[in-house]
């Protein structure tokens, strides 16, 4: 698998770049921000790309702006944002257009090689990933009536398998 | 002066009264034997200038205007041939200082040209009188009694000197009156007819001068006549252009003092604005008023006003002691000296009043403004922080993170897989806990997501309080706003739970340009003190914040702020 990465902190870039090629994913370029990253996408055609939420120059939500021209531009390249925040609204608005190929990653989920290629692999398969901690928190929220409350704790496990986004054959597996 | 005031009229009358039946006996008076109306019209002209020295402001300017009405009809002695030849030519050179008495009193805006124009008059003057004397008779003919200051045998030298005087007063009255143009320019509409009055009047006198050097002057010959009519009608009119305005500023007085009287307790602000508009009939008039705190000057809301002197619009300032108390922006047809002359002491006194109260609201309007600046200085500040932590620390602890697992692996096989697993999960704990710092400090999905954004994060987030949001605006406001919002909403939710409440409410609407937000929950009031620090701040943006007591037991926590800031 082709990647790029676009992250504005050199040692992130790199780490993940090591990081990725012990699984066997090759790093084809990297990009310190969203216009680079734009360009790089445009001239090596990766089967995806890693984003960090947050780049210059207003260090806001340009991660979530460029993928989701990367995904209208290159449908064939897959996303991966990379953020440092748990709030549901950045993943909706990154996935609320077209939920297919796109995935919203906590951050620090790049030290687990596993999760991160496992993600990497769902998005260029089609899927829509959401980090764990997300979709627990959603689940965990505090409702007047919950209607959660009438499901089973198996039937929870694999509502919380779908709302990450993985397939009816993963969620098998994984069970 | 003020006695020189009231001798001006007795003194030129008398002056008048001995010189106008010699001239009136006189058959060969330049003028006054061709017809008796022009010697009427050169005494009526006396009179206007009498007036003039009258009604304008004293000094040397004064004293000249008076001199020349006083002895306006001596140069017709110069034909008294019967009487004493010094007279005659004395009467002579005298039609070479009038125009420069007249240039003096009312064209003259600096000294040199005083001093220019005394210095034409008199060397044409003394010219004609110690050297030239056209009344000379050597042979005794008609009169033997000769001039005794004369020094003959000059008479051509005398002649060029003459001509020196009248080109010297002649170029320095047109310097004179080029300079008070150009310093004119913006309220000349106002002084033009008096600028007119009396450029007519010293052109009528200067003329006949210069063309006296070249063609002897017979008073038949039509040139002069013009001249001399020009003369006595430009003395008439600048008397009655004076009488006018001096009776525009006594009626203008008597309106303001009656409004004076009409203001009987302080009137409301902008009261007296309008009044002086309806008594001036001006009614663009401005008033804005010193705001010396502040540097600048502001409405009687105590907004700042700038002046607006567009098209002919013109700014009056009213003083007290040298300090500025308010400035008039009224239109060319009213006079501001004449509006600031006419203020009597009790519209003087309503006027600081208002002063005083505008100067007090502007100072208060800063001091809001100052407030939310310090509530948006707060806010950007600790966005700048959550930057900071995020684009430094929270960085280097993931990729910390990566480095400990990738040194975690190849330890692996030196058998301590318990010490990079501890380090591990070290790191995660750290990274969860930066992020729960950063958000604290300011929550990124504010700016970027908005209010609604926000709190619905705030929501989720919620493990153990079910908080429910209704429909909250959808808007995006301006930073200090959204924050005072947020941190308002997290408070009130904060202390719900802290009160043991079971369920939160969270809504919000737009209503006359304010933002309402209630946060309702079902516990009993309490002090909530969470809540209530937060109510400076509110203030701060013009807001208000109260926790009521629902009639179900429970709490409402209101909040409202003005969207603008």
């Amino acid at each position: 698998m082709r990647v790029v990465i676009a992250d504005d902190a050199v040692l992130i870039r790199s780490g993940l770049s090591a990081l990725l090629a012990e699984a066997g994913i090759e790093t084809v370029g990297q990009a310190a921000d969203a216009e680079e990253l734009l360009r790089l996408v445009s001239r090596m055609q990766p089967d995806a790309a890693v984003i960090d939420i947050r780049m210059p120059p207003t260090h806001s939500d340009e991660g979530i702006l460029a993928a989701r021209r990367i995904r209208t531009e290159h449908p064939r390249v897959a996303v991966l944002v990379l953020s440092q925040y748990l709030d549901s609204s950045y993943a909706i608005r990154l996935a609320e257009e077209n939920p297919a190929g796109v995935g919203y990653l906590l951050k620090d989920r790049i030290a687990h090689a596993a999760t991160l290629t496992d993600a990497l692999h769902r998005v260029v398969a089609g899927e829509c990933v959401v980090d764990p901690a997300i979709v627990s928190r959603l689940l965990s929220r505090a409702r007047r009536h919950n209607p959660l409350d009438d499901l089973t704790a198996r039937e929870r496990e694999v509502l919380a398998l779908m709302a990450e986004g993985r397939s009816n054959a993963t969620i098998c597996r994984v069970l | 002066m003020r006695a020189f005031r009231l001798l001006v009229w007795p003194l030129g009358l008398g002056l008048l009264a001995l010189t106008a039946p010699l001239t009136w006996r006189l058959p060969d008076t330049t003028y006054g034997g061709s017809a008796w109306w022009l010697l009427w019209l050169e005494v009526a002209a006396a009179f206007a200038l009498l007036t003039v020295a009258l009604l304008r402001p004293l000094g040397v300017g004064g004293l000249a205007v008076a001199v020349s009405g006083a002895t306006w009809l001596v140069p017709e002695l110069a034909g008294w041939t019967s009487g004493p030849a010094v007279v005659s030519t004395v009467a002579d050179a005298w039609s070479h200082l009038l125009p420069a008495l007249i240039v003096i009193g009312l064209l003259a805006s600096s000294r040199a040209a005083v001093v220019l124009v005394a210095a034409g008059g008199l060397l044409g003057a003394g010219a004609r009188l110690l050297l030239v004397d056209p009344f000379l008779d050597p042979d005794c003919w008609r009169r033997c009694d000769h001039n005794p200051v004369l020094i003959t045998g000059m008479t051509g030298a005398g002649r060029w000197l003459e001509a020196a005087g009248v080109v010297l007063t002649a170029s320095a009255t047109l310097w004179a009156a080029g300079v008070s143009m150009a310093r004119g320019r913006g309220r000349l509409l106002h002084e033009l007819p008096e600028f007119v009055g009396a450029s007519v009047l010293a052109a009528g006198l200067i003329a006949p001068a210069v063309l006296r050097l070249v063609r002897p002057e017979a008073a038949t010959h039509p040139a002069y006549l013009v001249c001399f009519l020009l003369a006595q009608a430009g003395a008439v009119a600048l008397a009655l252009v004076l009488i006018r305005d001096r009776l525009g500023q006594w009626r203008l007085s008597r309106r303001l003092a009656r409004l004076a009287g009409a203001l009987e307790s302080a009137p409301p602000p902008g009261a007296l604005a309008g009044a002086l508009r309806d008594a001036v009939a001006d009614h663009g008039l401005q008033v804005r008023y010193w705001a010396p705190a502040r540097g600048i000057y502001v409405n009687a809301e105590g907004e700042s006003a700038e002046s607006t002197t567009a098209g002919d619009r013109q700014v009056t300032l009213v003083t007290r002691r040298g300090q500025p108390v308010a400035a008039f922006t009224h239109s060319e047809g009213v006079s501001g000296n004449r509006l600031d002359r006419a203020l009597g002491a009790a519209l003087r006194l309503a006027l600081e009043n208002d002063q005083l109260r505008a100067a007090a609201l502007a100072e208060l309007r800063e001091l809001q403004l100052s407030r939310s600046r310090i509530v948006e200085r707060a806010q950007l500040e600790r966005r700048r922080l959550e930057r900071n932590l995020h684009d430094g620390a929270q960085q280097r602890v993931v990729s910390l993170a990566l480095l400990v697992r990738m040194l975690g692996q190849r330890l692996n096989g030196d058998g301590q897989p318990g010490l990079a697993a501890r380090a591990e999960a070290l790191t995660r704990a750290t990274v969860e806990e930066l992020r729960r710092v950063a958000r604290g400090i300011y929550p990124a999905v504010l700016a970027d997501a908005g209010l609604s954004g926000a709190v619905l994060d705030l929501a989720e987030s919620s493990t153990d309080l079910p908080v429910s949001l209704d429909t909250l605006p959808p808007g995006q406001y301006t930073g200090p706003v959204e924050d005072t919002a947020y941190l308002v909403i997290a408070a009130a939710i904060a202390e719900a739970r802290r009160s043991d409440a079971t369920q939160v409410s969270v809504s919000g609407h737009e209503r006359d340009g304010r933002l309402v937000i209630d946060v309702r929950d079902d516990a009993a009031p309490g002090r909530r003190t969470a809540v209530t620090e937060l109510a400076d701040q509110v203030r701060a943006l013009a807001g208000e914040i109260m926790v009521e007591p629902e009639s179900g037991g429970g709490t409402r926590v209101r909040l409202e702020l003005p969207c603008g800031w």
